[in-house]
């Protein structure tokens, strides 16, 4: 009986019809699996992002310990006084004679004072080892007797290391030092070079050292070189070390 | 009596008679859902609706996009024969108002101008 029951045809042009999901980016797997793809692409855009973060900041924490190798771009040198002043020009020559960058500035107020003043390094590794001395030391005969001593740790390499004191030699030759752990010293020889002059001068030395990278006692002494006599570093006056890496 | 042309597709129908026949529908690739109806419509010569049905597209025995239409003695036994017109709508996705009726779809097609329909006269009144 259905061989009887007529038909009827009708053609849906395909342009008149929402179209199948035959796409398969318009199917749920494929949104899903787009949605996924977009998640996995930014999820590594932002490790990415991440990743580079992190490589600048351990740029910035290498710059930083560098800087913390390094210590400050100033290192204060000063005390009050012509003097002091003095032995600024000085320690700048000396370190003008080793090459490298160098400024100096008077950070004081006064026509005399130098209190403040600040040696700039450049981009030299440095260690300033540097105090007041409180009170005067003297050395008789031949003794080493420390101006002041610090323990330091530098890295390991080679340092030019100057310093300087405030001292009087009473007559003859005596030595300004600095000793660096128990084998190295650096020493120049002290001399007024009339007995009895009381004024004192202002003594430098410079010379190398080496670091292994352990601690180390850093002392600046002075020595009156010769029995029976005198050598004084004198109170109040200031007396620095600095180990530049070289 | 009943028949339809085959190549003008216009509707041959006894008033009163009972009748039916199928509606094929080919597509270029979209198959129809559960959702989607097909709207016959046979309108009289002042445009009033004498006949209205809605068919769904999914049957599983027809086939995807096939339905039957079939007329009843009480669907045109009051009708005043004559000519009457007649269409078939494809609504996919479609919207009705509280009564049941079909009133938008996302789309609604026809797919041919409409078609005549002959509702031939009778002696005998069942």
């Amino acid at each position: 009986m259905a061989d009887n029951i007529p038909r009827i045809s009708f053609n849906l042009r395909t342009a008149d019809v929402i179209s199948a999901p035959v796409d398969p980016s318009l199917s749920i797997e494929g949104m899903a699996a787009d949605a996924k793809a977009t998640g996995d692409a930014l999820a590594a855009e932002q490790a990415a992002r991440e990743e580079g973060l992190a490589a600048k900041l351990n740029t910035y924490s290498e710059l930083e310990s560098l800087e913390a190798l390094q210590g400050t771009d100033e290192v204060p040198v000063g005390h009050g006084g012509a003097a002091g002043k003095a032995d600024l020009a000085t320690l700048a020559a000396a370190l003008q004679s080793i090459g490298g960058p160098l400024s100096v500035a008077n950070g004081g107020t006064g026509a005399d004072t130098v209190q403040g003043a600040r040696v700039a390094l450049g981009n030299a590794a440095y260690r300033p080892i540097n105090n007041y001395l409180q009170s005067a030391v003297t050395s008789t005969d031949n003794a080493d007797v420390n101006i002041a001593s610090v323990s330091v740790t530098l890295p390991a390499g080679n340092y030019m290391v100057v310093a300087f004191a405030y001292v009087h030699q009473d007559a003859g030759s005596g030595r300004l030092k600095v000793k660096y752990g128990d084998s190295q010293t650096i020493e120049s020889v002290v001399s007024d070079g009339v007995s009895g002059n009381t004024v004192g001068m202002n003594a430098m030395v410079m010379g190398t050292i080496t670091s292994d990278g352990t601690a180390q006692t850093v002392a600046l002494a002075i020595n009156a070189g010769a029995s029976g006599r005198t050598m004084t570093a004198r109170a109040y006056m200031q007396y620095t070390a600095i180990a530049i890496r070289i | 009596m009943f028949w339809i042309d085959d190549e003008t597709k216009m509707i041959h129908l006894s008033r009163g008679d009972t009748a039916s026949f199928y509606v094929d529908t080919e597509t270029d690739g979209y198959v129809f859902t559960d959702d989607d109806r097909a709207l016959f419509t046979i309108k009289n010569g002042s445009g009033n609706i004498v006949f209205e049905e809605a068919y769904g597209l999914t049957d599983e025995t027809l086939g995807n996009g096939t339905f039957l239409v079939e007329f009843h003695n009480p669907d045109t036994d009051a009708l005043a024969t004559g000519t009457y017109t007649w269409d078939v709508r494809y609504i996919l996705g479609p919207y009705y108002d509280e009564s049941g009726r079909i009133i938008n779809g996302n789309q609604v097609i026809t797919p041919e101008k409409p078609d005549s329909m002959e509702l031939l006269a009778v002696v005998g009144e069942v």
